[in-house]
């Protein structure tokens, strides 16, 4: 199986193995990944557009009762 | 030079007017002048370490080899010799050539030759005609006459102004004056020597020592060409010219690694020094893939180890260069605009900077470090200068460098951060676990189980209908992001990813791995609900652990809990239903209980299992079609397999492709005529030499084109088509009549119609509720569908299913909006199956 590149920098993965940084090239592009997550940059993009589907909807007026609580 | 001043004894001037003289001196004229150099080069043979570096380790052996190459090189730099030949024989000595000016030869006050004095006067040579040589190297303080006073033996010999010297000596004592011996329309000297077996205890050059250092000078000195030799019993040879110089260094440096722009950034110029010289700067840049910095620094050919003034003109004016152009060109978005540091841009430089100057000073004596403080300055000046109109020339390449350097500051923005955050005192300890974690109370990890709870309603029922013993439950909530007026983004932030850490138990070592060892539950059960924020949610998670704890993955321990969709009732049978496809499998269990359906020429009965297929079967054919209907309409694809039978062979005749669009539009006519007007046209399909038929549903009012063609044909949705359909019409002409066991049979009609009927047989009398969250669900139901051990369904992650969820998150995230949703348009199946 090839592996996917370093979702960090592109470059090859090291291999996946128990002490190697795999998925990422080095341990330096899993820290890169760590500080995004403890940052909270990594999100999901939610779909353009809302119309018909309910749990956007749902989700929208969640997120609106949260604004208006905080 | 300030360090080698100290031990400077008694120098001899040599004003550049030496002409040479026509007469040699005699050697009767060698006498009393003599005795006091001689007791100069005594001091050395004394005491060599002091003069040329340790006698026993080869420092000083090879130390004798560059005081001779130095001199061949200042040649060189002055313009005057293009080759120099390096040998070392088998004897133990040593021979270099150069083709420049010569030694000069001319009668010196004292009755000597210029060259003798050069040969028995410590210092002499770099004093020597200073005008010609503006830059020195410098050598390594002490000049030739020490390589004269440690030899056994030394021999020189001279081509200039047309005649060839000779003379020889002993331990530095001459033999004899220099004696003009011939002719030659040939310019150089040639010194051959043997260092003193008495003095020095390792003897034998070093072929490598050698090598490196050559090759070093020849690529710091562009064009010049410089052969190596040992003799002996293995004799080998080398030979170094590069062109390019320090371009070359540098691509030679970079040769295991990848370079993130081709072309080796070149800079050279100079700077006034003073009235009569200059200060040249030569610098050669590359980045690579690599994370390390490599800047070597030399001044007039010799490598300062521990940099100096010119290192520090480089880092600085490289910091200011390639922020002042990343702002300009707003490339610091990432770092919200903070600068690049220094070091961030200096990962994964390779460079050379080559100073020339004719009066440096350093800390020492061994030249480790430069401390003239113009150069400095110089350095700045020539890179700002260059280097800018370099990236104002070169855009592609400077935004790689600086992509590069921001991804270098934000990995260790993000392992200061991940240090800090993680490591915090006490933030490990279990008594300081997050408040919202209800923690175990087994500590044993092998028997302890986390579920991951999306929601605090869902996260309130797990607590109340756990096993306490042995789960924990850590409730998180996914955060939505208003990222723009109707785009809901999804995230997990930075608490919940604080508080999943805190309460895995995890460490991280300096790496930034966590230690898995540290794991506080060998089951983590990601729980979410069967919705989009649900999947989101465990996209996020299940990336989390493949990216940051694969190993807990490697080892099984994560898993995905299975809560039912679905919850049927039907009389005093009440059934959890995972997922719509279980739900459909009741539904036609239940339709088919007790059922046997034949058709009136079928020679078999259906029943049970065999009916239960051809009904899944019937399932999965409406799927199928639902899966397309995006790219085309069911009804034409059902009538082109159904009644039309087209297939690759049919799209190459006319005629039977005409009968084949008749036969699709009476079908549909028939079955769908709300469809109507269909409009269909045949047309040729150059690709594939065939002929190919578009169908226009609904034409004029809310059209849609289905397209029958090769491609369709070879399709996998139209291979299992085909295949069910074989499978149905095999089975014999309708109508299917159904029987209940000991009953009269009833006449049912066409395979859509059985269908039908055994769905309303399904549904009779049940009752459906489809859960729509955890939430919905009470601790009971949630304990005996979802967390009870000895009945749950739990999906055990496996590495393979983590990278798909990996790419898909890839996919997901940021800001790409356009190629995601074209992906998820044209891939809308995949993506429900990668659905995990």
């Amino acid at each position: 199986m090839t592996l996917p590149p370093c979702p960090i920098c592109k470059r090859d993965a090291a291999p996946n193995a128990a002490d190697s940084p795999f998925p990422f090239c080095s341990p330096r592009c899993r820290m890169a990944d760590l500080g995004s997550w403890l940052d909270g940059s990594y999100r999901i993009a939610g779909t353009r557009t809302v119309d018909d589907d309910e749990e956007l909807l749902e989700s929208l007026m969640a997120a609106a009762s949260e604004d208006g609580s905080s | 030079m300030s360090g080698s001043d100290s031990i400077q004894p008694t120098i001899y001037v040599l004003t550049p007017t030496d002409v040479p003289a026509a007469t040699p001196a005699v050697a009767g004229d060698y006498g009393a002048s003599s005795i006091q150099v001689l007791e100069g080069l005594e001091a050395v043979r004394k005491r060599p370490g002091m003069y040329i570096g340790d006698v026993h380790d080869g420092t000083g052996l090879h130390h004798l080899v560059w005081e001779v190459v130095d001199n061949a090189v200042d040649e060189h730099l002055a313009g005057h010799c293009s080759k120099i030949t390096v040998t070392a024989h088998g004897d133990g000595s040593l021979t270099v050539v150069d083709n420049g000016r010569g030694i000069p030869v001319g009668m010196h006050e004292k009755g000597v030759s210029a060259a003798e004095v050069v040969m028995t006067v410590l210092h002499a040579g770099g004093k020597f005609d200073n005008d010609s040589y503006k830059v020195s190297a410098g050598l390594h303080g002490v000049g030739v006459s020490a390589v004269n006073a440690v030899s056994e033996w030394l021999r020189l010999e001279i081509r200039r102004e047309g005649k060839v010297y000779q003379q020889e000596y002993r331990r530095g004592a001459p033999q004899g004056p220099l004696l003009a011996v011939g002719v030659t329309d040939k310019t150089g000297t040639k010194l051959s020597f043997k260092p003193d077996p008495s003095i020095f205890s390792l003897t034998t050059f070093n072929w490598d020592i050698l090598n490196n250092r050559l090759r070093e000078i020849s690529f710091l000195n562009a064009g010049l060409l410089i052969e190596l030799a040992m003799e002996g019993e293995e004799p080998r040879a080398q030979t170094y010219q590069f062109e390019g110089g320090i371009r070359e260094f540098v691509r030679l440096l970079n040769k295991s690694r990848t370079p993130i722009h081709d072309e080796v950034i070149y800079i050279l110029d100079e700077r006034d020094h003073d009235a009569k010289s200059k200060v040249s700067v030569e610098i050669a840049l590359q980045w690579s893939e690599s994370f390390s910095e490599q800047v070597s620094c030399y001044t007039n050919n010799v490598f300062n180890k521990d940099g100096g003034t010119h290192l520090t003109g480089l880092r600085t004016a490289l910091t200011r260069s390639v922020n002042n152009y990343a702002v300009g060109h707003k490339l610091l978005r990432e770092l919200k605009d903070a600068p690049l540091s220094g070091e961030d841009i200096r990962e994964g430089l390779t460079a050379i900077v080559s100073v020339k100057h004719p009066d440096p000073s350093f800390s020492s004596q061994t030249k480790d470090k430069l401390v003239s403080s113009d150069v400095r300055g110089i350095v700045e000046n020539i890179i700002d200068d260059r280097l800018s109109t370099y990236f104002e020339e070169h855009p592609a390449q400077a935004k790689r460098i600086i992509e590069k350097s921001v991804i270098a500051a934000r990995a260790r923005e993000a392992a200061r951060k991940a240090r800090e955050q993680v490591q915090r005192k006490g933030m490990l300890d279990a008594s300081n676990l997050p408040g919202k974690l209800a923690d175990c109370q087994e500590k044993n990890p092998a028997a302890s189980e986390l579920y991951i709870v999306e929601g605090d309603s869902a996260g309130g029922s797990a607590k109340q209908g756990r096993d306490r013993r042995t789960q924990a439950i850590l409730p998180l909530r996914g955060k939505i992001l208003n990222v723009e007026r109707a785009r809901f983004d999804r995230m997990l932030g930075n608490q919940e990813v604080g508080t999943l850490i805190t309460a895995l138990g995890l460490g991280v070592d300096a790496n930034g791995r966590f230690d898995i060892e540290k794991l506080r539950y060998h089951h983590i059960i990601i729980m979410t609900d069967a919705d989009v924020d649900g999947s989101h949610i465990r996209t996020l998670l299940l990336t989390f652990f493949y990216r940051q704890m694969p190993e807990a993955i490697r080892k099984g321990y994560v898993y995905i809990a299975q809560p039912p969709l679905y919850r049927v009732k039907k009389g005093k049978r009440e059934q959890y239903l995972k997922d719509e496809d279980a739900l459909a499998r009741f539904v036609i269990e239940s339709g088919t209980d007790g059922v046997i359906v034949q058709t009136k020429g079928g020679a078999v009965p259906l029943a049970g299992d065999s009916l239960r297929r051809l009904l899944d079967d019937m399932t999965r054919w409406s799927k199928i079609l639902r899966g397309m209907e995006r790219r085309m309409e069911g009804a034409i694809v059902e009538a082109a397999v159904r009644a039309a039978r087209v297939n690759t062979e049919t799209l190459r005749d006319r005629a039977r492709m005409e009968a084949a669009v008749k036969a699709i539009e009476a079908h549909v006519a028939e079955r769908q005529p709300d469809l109507l007007p269909i409009v269909a046209t045949l047309e040729e399909d150059p690709e594939h030499s065939t002929l190919r038929a578009r169908f226009s549903t609904r034409a004029g009012v809310s059209t849609k084109v289905t397209t029958i063609d090769h491609d369709f044909l070879v399709s996998s949705e139209h291979a299992q088509l085909e295949t069910i359909w074989q499978g149905v019409a095999s089975l014999g002409e309708p109508p299917f009549v159904a029987a209940l066991e000991d009953e009269e049979g009833q006449t049912i009609g066409d395979i859509d119609a059985l269908t039908q009927w055994v769905q309303a047989r399904g549904r009779k009398g049940l009752s459906i509720q489809r859960y729509k969250g955890l939430g919905e669900m009470n601790p009971e139901q949630l304990w005996d569908t979802t967390m009870n051990p000895d009945s749950r369904v739990l999906l055990q992650v496996k590495i393979d299913d983590a990278l798909e969820t990996d790419q898909l998150f890839s996919l997901l995230m940021g800001d790409e909006v356009e190629p995601r949703r074209e992906f998820i348009e044209q891939h809308a199946l995949d993506v429900k199956e990668l659905d995990i």
